[in-house]
């Protein structure tokens, strides 16, 4: 205990003595642990970013739209039209367990929407209330989504953009419990969609969209098939294997090969979740090696100096081995003197990480921080800054510490 | 004379000092290793994702049929805009910095050839559609010409991936294929191409035929979009004003109404992404060059050490006639030389690295994006730059200290 505090004076000592060259040497591992962070809570940012840009659209969705047959089967010809209906999503919700969530989608073109004199011809969908869930669409405040009463009942509600809200009723306004007009129909606003950031769509944006019951556009506009429908996996990863087996279940009803793709038109969303994953690994792999690089610069300047002190303290090193000081006390001495010099730096160049990321989230750059978001301090990023560090600073501290270590002590008497 | 005194002198040195001389270069090695490969990786990644915008659309404005949502002269909102071929002859005519405007017709379709089928997009276009959207031919076939439109060809171009599917090689030039049940004789093929903006499917999927060619089979009237050309791109905000202004005295609807006539502006997109990348760049340059200047400081820390080990060395120059200025070139040369030597090395790696990953074959995905760093020479410009500024700092400070050192004092220093 006394050994480590005489240690620490004589370190302080040391470097007090030598303030630029400390200052200097010091600076090298801040900026390193500094550009380290700032670097890999980037990448980080970055991987959020575009993942709540793609997932605008819903997570882990997949969109289907019914084809025709395009391979003869069982004595069936080609060019067969595949129709479903609601019911055989419910047959594949029974048959496909890794479907979590399923709704058809029943749509119509050209139908308008109207308020007074204010007339527009959005993308109108018929749908079940659990379709939310998978397109991530919330309800602003003061208003709620379609539920499964207004399903049964058939109720005349409309959930309608924001954009559009905007057009009918004025920006910001509450339109909830006020009716508007589809074709010749009133129906009720019960909510208006959340903002949100959306970079793919089929159809058109989200904001521009008015979503009501199943049964009611079926009872309004006499539909028996739907135009497409949405469904999620319970995980990306399986997403291959759903889509083979909605192939499989659809095709033993309707009586077409499980290989014919053409019966089915199938968008899956998660191939660009893989998309993101390789891309930010990538990225992030990238970033966090320059980030090493530029550590291990700091690090090498740092042994460069531990070496000079080595030279410098040739004699210091002679008289304390010849008074009994074992070689590990020696090479302890150095290596403990550079871990305090990088503990120092790292934990100023953590605080300066730190800030500087708080600062740029508070920074008002709307655009770039849609497309490439804020930096994340999270704590990956400082598990890795720490042991890299921990990595070059033994480093740093392990060869001019042998060195000191190995010296001839009457050579080192006589320096 | 003196450079060479200077260098063997220096030589002497790094020979006395390795283990710190070796470190020293390698440091400033390493610096420029995070300076180019970081600024490469930025103006790679930049590069392809621009490339693939303008792949998509190279610098136009596609221009849609819309709905009003603005009163104009007493009529009301909710009025249908659709665009006939006639408009685009309005636009070339009215708007003079528009270079070309091409009307395009769009449908999904079925391909069969010999029992297999697929489902695309078609296009019936102008033959300029080839420079708009960069669809160019592979060797060996070509796009639609002139004379396809006068004689409503029944000729096809196709995207590489579609043949592929239904062929199985990707250049069955003077095949027939069916298109809902229509025989067309393919004139050419697309080769692969980087696409990171698209609707109805990359290029790579269409099937595109000649616009009269399209009209007459489908007997459509309506366009499905215009594909308008500013004559300078900087003018694109400009046409899609005046686009909007022309159209609206043609079908009375308010200029300022977005929504009549929906744009999709390329070369605003390319602007906007431009300006996120400048900024990405600008982070990675910015990242890069501190890395160097630790190494600089470093070459400056032990810098100083030399000066404070040399102190009797430079007393005894002083005192046989050794200009003050000397001692500091001396110093300056031996960091600058420090600096290049390392850089030298640096660079070599970078471009070593940059070699082997453009020799890994990248498939599509998140390596076309990342795989494909490029060192440009403003890239190197900028490192040679930077190490010139840092090898001179690096030696000027040291340099000043040793050279203001008493002569006197010096020579007594042990």
């Amino acid at each position: 205990m006394l050994n480590l505090i005489d240690n620490l004076r004589e370190i302080f000592h040391y470097l007090r003595q030598y303030k630029a060259r400390t200052a200097m040497t010091m600076f090298g591992i801040v900026w390193g642990t500094l550009t380290v962070i700032l670097l890999l809570a980037f990448g980080v940012g970055v991987r959020k970013q575009m993942s709540i840009n793609m997932h605008g659209i819903g997570e882990g969705l997949v969109i289907v739209w019914p084809g025709r047959t395009s391979i003869p089967f069982e004595g069936y010809g080609r060019d067969r039209r595949i129709q479903l209906n609601e019911d055989d999503m419910e047959l594949l919700r029974s048959e496909v367990k890794e479907i979590i969530h399923i709704s058809p989608e029943f749509r119509k073109w050209g139908s308008t929407i109207r308020l007074g004199d204010k007339i527009n011809r959005p993308n109108l969908s018929g749908i079940l209330p659990e379709y939310s869930e998978m397109r991530s669409i919330r309800a602003e405040p003061g208003g709620r989504w379609l539920n499964d009463l207004d399903n049964e009942y058939k109720r005349r509600v409309v959930f309608i953009g924001d954009k559009l809200r905007d057009f009918l009723f004025g920006e910001n306004s509450n339109p909830v419990g006020k009716y508007v007009f589809i074709d010749e129909t009133p129906f009720m606003v019960i909510g208006v969609m959340l903002k949100k950031t959306q970079n793919s769509s089929y159809g058109s944006r989200d904001s521009d969209w008015a979503f009501i019951p199943m049964t009611t556009f079926k009872a309004l506009f006499g539909h028996r098939y739907v135009s497409n429908f949405v469904y999620q996996v319970s995980d990306p990863r399986i997403s291959k294997s759903v889509q083979q087996k909605v192939y499989e279940t659809l095709g033993k009803k309707f009586k077409f090969d499980p290989k014919d793709k053409e019966t089915l038109g199938i968008w899956d969303t998660t191939e660009f979740d893989e998309f993101i994953f390789y891309f930010s690994l990538g990225f992030n792999i990238f970033m966090g090696l320059m980030g090493v690089i530029t550590l291990m610069v700091g690090g090498i300047g740092l042994a460069n100096i531990m070496y000079v002190v080595v030279q410098e303290r040739t004699h210091e090193i002679g008289i304390r081995r010849s008074i009994g000081a074992k070689k590990s006390h020696i090479m302890g001495q150095f290596i403990f003197e550079t871990f305090i010099v990088i503990g120092i730096s790292a934990f100023i160049g953590f605080m300066l990480a730190i800030g500087l990321i708080q600062l740029l989230t508070a920074l008002p750059m709307g655009n770039f921080k849609e497309a490439v978001g804020i930096p994340v301090f999270n704590p990956m990023v400082a598990i890795i800054t720490i042991f890299v560090l921990g990595a070059i600073g033994f480093l740093a501290g392990y060869f001019p510490a042998r060195r000191a270590s190995n010296l001839n002590i009457i050579d080192c008497l006589r320096y | 004379m003196h450079i060479l005194m200077l260098l063997r002198e220096f030589v002497e040195d790094i020979k006395s000092q390795k283990t710190r001389a070796f470190l020293t270069t390698i440091a400033i090695s390493w610096g420029i290793v995070a300076v180019t490969l970081l600024m490469a990786f930025g103006e790679g990644l930049s590069f392809r994702m621009r490339e693939g915008l303008l792949n998509a659309g190279d610098r136009i404005i596609r221009v849609y049929g819309g709905q009003t949502t603005l009163k104009w002269e007493g009529l009301p909102v909710g009025r249908r805009i659709r665009l006939t071929e006639d408009d685009c002859k309005v636009i070339e005519k009215n708007i003079p910095q528009v270079s070309v405007a091409v009307p395009g017709f769009g449908e999904w379709v079925r391909l069969k050839v010999n029992g297999k089928t697929s489902s695309t997009y078609l296009e019936g276009v102008y033959p300029e559609f080839e420079f708009l959207r960069r669809t160019f031919p592979a060797a060996g076939g070509r796009f639609l010409n002139g004379k396809d439109l006068r004689e409503r060809k029944r000729v096809v171009f196709l995207g590489g991936e579609i043949a592929k599917e239904l062929f199985g090689r990707p250049d069955p030039i003077g095949e027939i294929v069916t298109i809902n049940g229509i025989p067309f004789t393919i004139v050419g093929t697309m080769p692969k191409k980087l696409q990171t903006s698209m609707n109805n499917g990359p290029d790579d999927r269409r099937a595109i035929i000649p616009f009269t060619t399209f009209q007459s089979i489908y007997g459509e009237k309506y366009l499905n979009e215009m594909i308008v050309k500013p004559a300078r791109f900087e003018e694109g905000m400009y046409v899609e004003h005046e686009i909007r202004r022309v159209l609206g005295k043609k079908y009375q609807f308010d200029p300022s109404d977005e929504r009549a006539v929906p744009m999709w502006n390329f070369i605003e997109n390319e602007r906007e992404g431009g300006k996120i990348f400048r900024g990405i760049n600008i982070f990675l340059a910015v990242i890069g060059a501190m890395t160097l200047i630790i190494a600089g400081v470093g070459v400056a820390n032990i810098m100083f050490v030399v000066a404070k080990e040399r102190t009797k060395e430079i007393g005894i120059k002083r005192a046989v006639g050794a200009k003050r200025s000397y001692i500091i070139f001396q110093f300056i040369f031996e960091s600058l030389l420090i600096a290049f030597t390392g850089g030298t090395i640096g660079m070599l790696i970078s471009m070593g690295i940059i070699k082997v990953m453009w020799m890994i074959p990248v498939q599509e995905g998140a390596m076309e994006f990342l795989g494909r760093p490029l060192l440009s020479l403003s890239v190197i410009a900028l490192s040679v730059i930077l190490l010139t500024l840092i090898g001179l700092l690096a030696g000027l400070f040291p340099a000043r200290k040793a050279a203001s050192v008493d002569p006197v004092e010096a020579l007594r220093y042990e």
